[in-house]
């Protein structure tokens, strides 16, 4: 199957039903995928990152994504968050189709309607903990009176209201995802992206960091989709999709899982 | 639905200043070594400009002693050598610059004393300086014990008997001074001209030789400014290496293409100003230095009053294309970042 040819109409049927958001829910949906292709070339080698993958997620859902590398989670991700377009198929974000949008409009897109959530936390080390949350609403326009008063206000809500004027280098792990995590939410996005944001944080600031993402994800009717093999944050989902080989193949609540289970060890 | 989005709102400079203000002053080392890139181009540029500038002045000079020393040559062979010997000056004012040199070089050889004949005015500064110049009012004293009658001046000859003045001169020779028409002589009176023009070859060989230096001259600048180029797009594509995350989370963060390039053509300008600023003040010390070196504190005094817009205006130039190179040689680094796919924020261990 090449990813240039479009799906027949019984592919897509089966991705539709086999893959769409819960029914009986008539929330919005913040993001649909309909049978994405990624083709990369590199010489005259083709990968295919992506063979028909299909979602639907829900306003205010927690979903989680797993998958082995390779299994064509992070090109997924990418396309989610506006950072790559498919080779064939569609991806809505807000109802946007990003195959539509030339490249300024994707980035208007990325600063309003996505926040991320890295591994690595991504913090610019040269700006202070304020700046780095202002920065994504200096990008959307907002004058720097209010993005301050914003900023400061979102900073107190992830606990970080004592070191704002830190800069990331002198922040523990723990305490620089909270950053991460009050840009992510600086222009009141859509829908949060996070990639493995437990990976690189001990057991216990991992634990605090997804109690702090769940409450938030409460109170501010947030959407959270993550890359995670974090137990703990599994079970916090409220569906968990599993990818291999670039195709979703399983989509179960956490308790339908028996998280004790081989494939979790 | 796309109708709805807008462009992006374009980012207020204050903001890509701020980022780039930070990122210098964080990344102080590499800063410096790309401003010390463009402070070597431009001191380069600058000292090369200057010292062309203030040769131009003394060379100037340097030409005007030269003519002067050929025209004693020529006077001597006729005469002999001056030193202790009376001249008879007849002054038709006024002097050429070349004609000041030559009684420079007269009284620097020990002639004993000069008669000016001159009609009517003062006798010029250069004359009465050296304290060995009379005046006489007759043509008897004129020629009285002199080797030879000097026609100086570029004015009206005064009106005198030639014969009655070379009578008393050893040789009855009258030398001319400047470039102009012969007097009309007596038979037994010689003329010789002192100011001749150099023979067509020689000019051919001189102008030859100044066509060969400014190539050079802008052979080497090229070169240099080529060097310069390479040396800041080198480290400012390190930068940019440096800065990958960085640049790829605030794509992340929705910042423009647009907004990434400012970043670092900011930057640039900026380092190319600093640089240019301090490679101007360098270069123009190296060039001054050389010059007091080779030619001494007063030429390089005069040189200085003479030419000090030339080297103002080349000081101006040199800052401009030391921002200019800077923003040049930025351009392909900067389109680089630019063009990064933010996906590349999102690999962990960057």
């Amino acid at each position: 199957m090449t990813a240039s040819n479009p799906p027949d109409a019984a592919t897509r049927e089966r991705f539709q039903t086999l893959f769409r958001a819960p029914t009986g829910d008539d929330r919005p949906r913040v993001i649909r995928a309909v049978n994405v292709h990624k083709t990369y070339t590199t010489g005259s080698q083709q990968t295919h990152a992506l063979r028909g993958a299909s979602l639907e997620v829900l306003r205010g859902e927690y979903l989680s994504i797993m998958g082995p590398s390779g299994s064509g989670k992070s090109t997924l991700f990418n396309m989610i968050g506006a950072l790559q377009k498919p080779s064939s198929g569609k991806v809505y974000i807000d109802q946007v189709d990003i195959a539509e949008l030339d490249h300024n409009e994707l980035a208007w897109l990325r600063c309003r309607k996505v926040g991320y959530i890295f591994q690595s936390y991504n913090l610019i080390q040269v700006m202070t903990c304020l700046e780095n949350v202002m920065l994504p609403m200096a990008f959307a326009g907002l004058e720097p009176e209010p993005a301050r008063d914003k900023a400061v206000s979102i900073l107190k809500l992830v606990g970080l209201g004592h070191r704002m004027l830190h800069k990331p280098g002198e922040l523990s792990g723990g305490q620089q995802q909270r950053v991460a995590i009050a840009r992510a939410l600086a222009n009141s996005p859509e829908v949060v992206l996070a990639d493995e944001p437990t990976a690189n944080l001990d057991q216990r600031t991992g634990q605090e960091m997804i109690e702090l993402l769940d409450d938030l994800k409460q109170r501010l009717q947030v959407t959270v989709i993550s890359a995670t093999h974090d137990l703990k944050m599994l079970q916090k989902s409220d569906r968990i999709l599993w990818i291999e080989d670039g195709r979703i193949v399983r989509d179960a609540r956490p308790s339908d899982i028996d998280f004790g289970s081989a494939e979790f060890h | 639905m796309l109708s709805t989005i807008p462009n992006q709102v374009r980012l207020p400079l204050r903001v890509a200043v701020g980022v780039v203000a930070q990122g210098i002053r964080i990344r102080l080392g590499r800063s410096l070594v790309t401003v010390t890139g463009v402070v070597l181009g431009v001191a380069f540029l600058t000292s090369i400009l200057t010292t062309q500038t203030l040769h131009r002045s003394v060379n100037t000079e340097d030409r005007l002693r030269e003519q002067a020393s050929r025209a004693f040559g020529f006077l001597t062979a006729e005469t002999g050598p001056v030193f202790g010997k009376n001249l008879g000056v007849v002054l038709a004012a006024p002097l050429s610059p070349m004609e000041e040199r030559l009684l420079a070089r007269l009284e620097r050889d020990g002639a004993a004393e000069l008669r000016v004949y001159a009609p009517s005015g003062a006798l010029p500064k250069s004359l009465t300086n050296n304290g060995r110049a009379r005046r006489v009012r007759s043509e008897r004293e004129l020629g009285q014990d002199a080797v030879a009658i000097l026609l100086m001046g570029r004015g009206v000859v005064p009106a005198l008997d030639w014969s009655l003045a070379t009578q008393g001169t050893r040789q009855r020779l009258v030398a001319l001074g400047s470039e102009r028409a012969m007097p009309a002589l007596p038979s037994q009176v010689e003329g010789v001209a002192l100011a001749r023009p150099l023979p067509p070859d020689e000019q051919r060989r001189l102008l030859e030789a100044a066509r060969r230096d400014r190539f050079r001259a802008i052979w080497i600048i090229g070169i240099s400014l080529l060097v310069t180029i390479i040396g800041i797009t080198n480290s400012m594509l390190m930068s940019v290496t440096e800065r990958f995350r960085d640049i790829g989370t605030m794509k992340c963060l929705g910042a423009e293409s647009g907004f990434i390039r400012r970043i670092f053509l900011i930057e640039a300008s900026v380092m190319g100003l600093v640089g240019g600023v301090f490679g101007v003040l360098v270069g123009n010390l190296f060039a001054l230095t050389l010059t007091l070196v080779t030619y001494g504190p007063t030429l390089l005094g005069q040189a200085l009053v003479a030419e000090l817009s030339a080297l103002g205006l080349g000081g101006a130039v040199s800052l401009a294309v030391g921002a200019l190179l800077s923003v040049l040689a930025s351009l392909y680094p900067a389109e680089f970042a630019a063009r990064m796919l933010p996906a590349a924020a999102l690999r962990s261990n960057v």
